[in-house]
């Protein structure tokens, strides 16, 4: 691979560009990183393969759903720009799981495709320090330090030489890209778009560990041909909320519309059909090699694993407001057309769908994500920075995420600023980089609030109250933005004070209202925030009791309610993260030599030269260190600071 | 400090074994606490250790158990740098478990491998050159207790484990299922089957949690029963394990009439071992009758039954009776492990005539051990099995097929000799305390040596197993009570996962791997 100065060597060399940044590929990683980098005052150019399907949704035409609806909502926090967007161009907006716990509330919205897609063009266009450019990226500048490399710039197709010293790459599903519908394979990205062929063989002669992943897409079909009248209907919530905290509470918010969805379902004789033509599955026979993933299974697949399930759901979406593609969630398959066709006659209401897309299986390269730091810096070459489906993820919100965390670490890399790593206990966010660095995964990887340890602190509702202040520290966080939160925690403090001042006394009518509520009548005065954690009381209901009770937008509602309500087990929450952030902040030099460390053993030792952890408590997630070795290290470390006081002193 | 620091451990710091004396050491803010707690001193003119600075000695009653020494060492001035409690007890395996028991129901943790100097080094009780000392211990000790934990776990422990916290598994992964991918609002039934789902599992993990010593057993000893025909070698069996010529041995059957009780201890565990009238079939002698009922009630009472089996075969329709018994008896819940007697014998026998392979044919499943008065390791070998028994519930030992093959040992077998509990030595107390660096470094380099700091791994590890559990248990009750009183999904999920974490240090399981594994497998995901 040739450095910078080389390159410019070569014959008929053009340096066609010069920036701080260069980010490679335009989905959502790609525009996040662009954002933020070149909000944090660095000149960023944006490549992307064309520019008029930049921030595309080729899959799900929705943003958010467990887990990541609470992404999305921390992006927002810190700064970054698919929360504010996505509230644009919502056309459907459901809480899921309202009822089942404030930990699991998950925000989730229909999106329109096309709209989203503009609107992220007319941001990026208007963000100064940013060019947005249509190129292919094939190549990558590199020079060798001393004991490094270090990132220089990029080649493009055309052989034109871009100088940065930072590059961020976020190709997506598009590097080496390859669809498959039946015996049908072609080279491609999703949506027929080119994919990107030569940075997977620089990713190979930088030695990095690649794999392919598989994923796929149900079809797209004619509203006019999808009888939704036939089907169960599932409208919209009847209160809307924004997922950006810059539209809580802002009267003049609203959805771009507030369309259904429709659910129908899969019948024997789907499942027939799909059987009797199993070998007809790339699946099956043998063309598809890359690692799907478990929770996005195709049609096929589920009759297979669960051959006793009769039939399975169907939801039919809609996929914007100036197009009539509608999507059909559940439908994912990569079985030839002409199955494709003949499984629709056997699902209600399909029976005459006009398929304007075809399901497809998509698989692409990426890499082993366990070689990044967990700034999403490849570890040993300076400056280069992977973020998105390239890491093993998949969804839209994962890589966002990764692509603004990407953004922010390449420019405090340029500062000298130490990078943001956002703990297990602060945020999603830190959860699935965690998780992709530290264990790495056999499958593309999806965010599930199951996989939170402290689940009940990372909730959609104190998003802000979590990374807002990150997000103020570091600059990216807008000044208007921080004087709101600040005046929302103001309003919470003020009001959890007041609650836990406020006395009930029993009356006439506090025994009318918590009888009807059915609760047990008071017996003694009691204070209004206790009487809160009785689980059949809200504050909604509490009201008769509460005349005095101040006007407060939803959003603080919420906030004080859920504090109240889950003090106790969110104190147990706490407490065990105190615990968590000991080890966490145990930091362990980059010169360690694990093989002369007594005392640990020999696949401990292995594992943590590899690896190379940041600090103990990132040690102690690597699958094989035992707790025993976890002792040792504490041990070393004690000694090493002992020895030599300063480099790697607890923080 | 290391965050666990804020936890209070214990640990015997001597060495297992029928020795006098066994010392437990507490070390930890709540040292003083517990031994409050669970000790009662004798005599009021002895202070209560925790009111006095420095060195104290007390003695009394340890938690109803025993009457033990105490010896309080305050912080700094202590081994460890923290508050240090020494209970001095007497040495038997039975007393040790009850008292650590004891002591982590009060609230203390199973120290960890090489956890006591770990800490004296970081609270400066060591210098720098101790540091590499500390490490090795900690490797080593790392490395016997896994080794020990693998032993307790080959015996169908680990198995038994799995099994039962699988319900566990099942139910917390209707619950995550039910949060990631159910998109729906709850549905009353939901909540009924997770809260029957949990009444099972904490029933499936009470029985474990019974399983391991119980406090019945500990106190009032295991009643083992000696049966099968006439002149099979039950009484012979009964000597060898008592030592003593108790019983009347001869080549006449029938020999025994009246049932034969004696007492002994092995390892520090009580038991009754009875040897019975041997089950002749239509025995007209109402002597013998007489004899037949006794051996009869006697099985009644037991909790494990010793039945011998040896060549020669019995005609077949008296072998079929003898079926029949032992089918009944396992009916009835009776744990049973078959006795193939006179193995010198049944060597030299052809196969048609071997015991081994007729039982391979007639109780596959029984646990099943070779039994010969005249080779040395199989009474060693047979005390080990009881122990075992007493202590996790289940009989390490082959099958008869196993043995019918007359295979090499199989790696699940038993668990041969004491060789974890040999050779370890105490560091000693008194010494530990006042020894300055150079003499700190080479003795614990000795100790690591040596494999420890003088721990009974094998009690220590089954104490801190049973500590797990009995802790899973009392969360998955506690998440049950949140089901039922409406709290929210996401709060009852943070007890079981809890629960689960707790059964993780048994089984070495990622619990949210094996988790979400689990939601894959059983639930159809995704759209
Ligand atoms: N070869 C051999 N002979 C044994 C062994 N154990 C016992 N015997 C002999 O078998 C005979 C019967 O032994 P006992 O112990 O009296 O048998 P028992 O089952 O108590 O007999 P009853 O009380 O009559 O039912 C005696 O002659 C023993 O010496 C052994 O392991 N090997
Ligand atoms: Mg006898």
């Amino acid at each position: 691979m040739l450095s910078f100065e080389e390159a410019q060597k070569q014959p008929h060399a053009f340096v066609a560009g010069e920036a701080d940044i260069i980010v490679v590929g335009a989905g959502h990683a790609g525009c996040e990183a662009a954002l933020a980098a070149a909000r944090l005052g660095r000149r960023v150019i944006l490549f992307t393969m064309t520019l008029d399907s930049l921030a595309n949704l080729p899959c799900n035409p929705n943003i958010g759903g467990t887990a990541k609806g609470q992404i999305v909502r921390e992006i927002d926090a810190l700064g970054g720009e698919m929360g504010r967007l996505a509230d644009q161009h919502m056309i459907q907006f459901r809480m899921l799981n309202a009822t089942k716990g404030p930990a699991v509330m998950s925000p989730r919205a229909q999106i329109n495709r096309t709209g989203y897609q503009r609107g992220m063009k007319r941001v990026l266009e208007s963000e100064p320090l940013l060019t947005l450019i249509q190129q292919e990226v094939t190549g990558l500048l590199i020079a060798d330090g001393n004991d490094k490399r270090i990132v220089e710039g990029v080649v493009t197709a055309t052989g034109s030489l871009f100088k940065a010293p930072g590059v961020i790459l976020c190709p997506g599903t598009f590097l080496d890209g390859r669809v498959i519908i039946g015996d049908s394979v072609r080279s491609s990205g999703p949506d027929q778009l080119a994919p990107s062929c030569g940075l997977g063989d620089v990713l190979t002669e930088l030695g990095l560990p690649t794999r392919r992943f598989k994923t796929g897409t149900p079809g797209r079909f004619h509203r006019r041909s999808v009888a939704v009248e036939q089907m169960e209907m599932q409208p919209a919530d009847g209160e809307a909320r924004p997922f950006s905290f810059e539209h809580e509470d802002d009267p003049a918010w609203k959805p771009a519309a507030d369309l259904a969805c429709y659910i129908t379902w899969t019948t024997e004789r789907t499942k027939k059909l799909l059987s009797d033509n199993i070998d007809r599955s790339p699946l099956y026979s043998g063309v598809i090699e890359g690692i799907g993933p478990r929770y996005c299974p195709s049609i096929e697949d589920k009759i297979v694993k669960f051959p006793e399930h009769t039939r399975h759901h169907v939801f039919i979406e809609p996929t914007g407001l100036d197009t009539q593609e509608m999507y059909a969630s559940g439908l994912s398959t990569s079985m030839p057309e002409e199955i494709q066709r003949a499984m629709l006659e056997t699902i209600p209401g399909m029976e005459k769908a006009e398929i304007m897309r075809p399901a497809y299986a998509i698989e692409y390269l990426c890499v082993d994500p366990t070689i990044l730091e967990l700034s999403l810096e490849v570890k040993g070459i300076e400056g280069l920075f992977l973020a998105g489906q390239i890491n093993g993820s998949s969804g839209y919100e994962e890589a966002a995420a990764q692509g603004l965390i990407a953004g922010i670490n390449a420019v405090r890399r340029q500062q000298a600023l130490e990078p943001l790593v956002i703990d297990r206990s602060e945020g999603y966010i830190g959860v699935l980089i965690d998780d992709l660095v530290t264990k790495g995964t056999n499958e593309p990887y999806r965010l599930m609030t199951s996989r939170a340890e402290y689940r009940l602190l990372l909730r959609q509702d104190n998003a802000d109250t979590r990374l807002s202040p990150i997000g103020h520290e570091i600059g990216l966080l807008p000044e208007e933005r921080w004087q709101a939160y600040l005046r929302k925690q103001q309003a919470i403090d003020r009001e959890m004070n007041r609650l836990s001042e406020l006395r009930v006394r029993k009356s006439e009518l506090s025994d009318a209202v918590l009888t009807a509520a059915g609760s047990t009548p008071l017996k003694v005065t009691t204070r209004m925030h206790d009487l809160l954690k009785r689980p059949e009381l809200s504050y909604a209901l509490l009201a008769p009791l509460d005349p005095e009770r101040p006007d407060l937008p939803v959003s603080v509602r919420e906030s004080v309610e859920i504090q109240i309500r889950y003090e106790g087990y969110i104190k147990l929450e706490n407490d065990r993260v105190a615990r968590f952030r000991k080890l966490e902040s145990k930091r362990l030099p980059k010169e360690i030599d694990y093989a002369r460390i007594k005392g640990l053993r020999l696949e401990a030792r292995q594992k943590l030269s590899d690896r190379r952890p940041e600090s103990v408590g990132q040690a102690s997630r690597i699958s094989g260190v035992s707790p025993a070795d976890i002792q040792v290290l504490l041990v070393y470390m004690e000694q090493w600071n002992r020895q030599e006081p300063g480099p790697c002193r607890t923080e | 400090m290391y965050s666990a620091d804020m936890e209070t451990i214990a640990a015997f710091s001597t060495p297992p074994g029928e020795s006098g004396l066994a010392v437990l050491r507490i070390s930890g803010q709540q040292a003083g606490a517990i031994a409050d707690q669970l000790f009662v001193p004798s005599s009021p003119r002895f202070p209560r250790p925790s009111e006095m600075e420095g060195y104290t000695l007390a003695h009394g009653i340890w938690g109803g158990i025993d009457e033990v020494v105490l010896a309080c060492f305050r912080a700094p001035h202590s081994y460890t740098g923290e508050d240090v409690y020494e209970v001095s007890c007497h040495g038997g395996q039975a007393v040790r478990q009850a008292i650590l028991d004891s002591v982590f129901a009060a609230g203390a943790s199973p120290a960890g491998p090489g956890e006591f100097s770990r800490r004296a080094f970081f609270n400066g009780k060591m210098d720098l050159a101790a540091a590499e000392a500390v490490m090795d211990m900690i490797g080593a000790q790392a490395e016997k207790q896994a080794q020990v934990a693998f032993q307790q776990l080959m015996g169908g422990v680990s198995r038994m484990i799995h099994e039962r916290t699988d319900h566990l598994y099942g139910a917390l992964a209707r619950l995550e299922m039910l949060m990631d991918w159910d998109e729906e609002e709850e549905r009353p039934e939901d909540r009924q089957q997770l809260l029957s789902e949990l009444e099972e599992s904490e029933n499936a993990l009470r029985k474990l949690a019974d399983s391991f010593a119980s406090g019945r057993v500990i106190r009032e000893g295991l009643a083992v029963v000696i049966a099968g025909s006439p002149n099979v070698g039950k009484s012979s069996l009964l000597n060898a394990l008592s030592g003593r010529d108790r019983a009347i041995v001869s080549s006449i059957p029938g020999t025994t009439r009246d049932t034969v009780e004696i007492d002994l201890t092995l390892d520090g565990y009580l038991i009754h071992l009875t040897d019975t009238a041997g089950l002749a079939i239509d025995s007209p002698d109402p002597i013998e009758q007489e004899g037949i009922a006794r051996a009869e009630s006697a099985l009644g009472g037991a909790d494990l039954i010793l039945w011998v089996l040896s060549p020669p075969l019995l005609p077949i329709h008296e072998r079929r009776l003898e079926e029949d018994r032992i089918s009944r008896l396992l009916a009835e819940g009776k744990k049973i492990l078959l006795v193939l007697g006179k193995d010198d014998i049944r060597l030299t026998l052809p196969p048609e005539e071997d015991p081994a392979l007729y039982a391979s044919e007639r109780f596959p499943d029984l646990p099943t051990i070779t039994w010969s008065e005249r080779f040395e390791e199989d009474l060693g070998r047979l005390k080990d099995t009881l122990i075992g028994f007493i202590q996790n519930g289940t009989l390490i030992s082959r099958t008869a097929a196993q043995i019918a093959g007359r295979q090499a040992a199989d790696p699940a077998e038993l668990t041969g000799g004491d060789g974890v509990q040999s050779g370890s030595v105490s560091e000693g107390k008194g010494e530990s305390r006042s020894i300055r660096n150079a003499d700190a470094v080479a003795s614990l380099r000795e100790a690591a040596r040596r494999d420890d700091e003088g721990q009974s791994h094998a009690v220590l590890t089954h104490a801190r197993h049973k500590a797990c559990i009995d802790r899973a248990v009392e969360l998955v009750n506690r998440a049950r009570g949140d089901l039922l009183s409406g709290f929210s999904y996401d709060l009852v999920a943070i007890s079981l996962k809890e629960a689960l974490t707790e059964l993780s240090a048994i089984t070495g399981d990622d619990v949210s791997e094996t988790l979400i594994t689990k939601i894959f497998s059983r639930f159809c995901i995704g759209k």
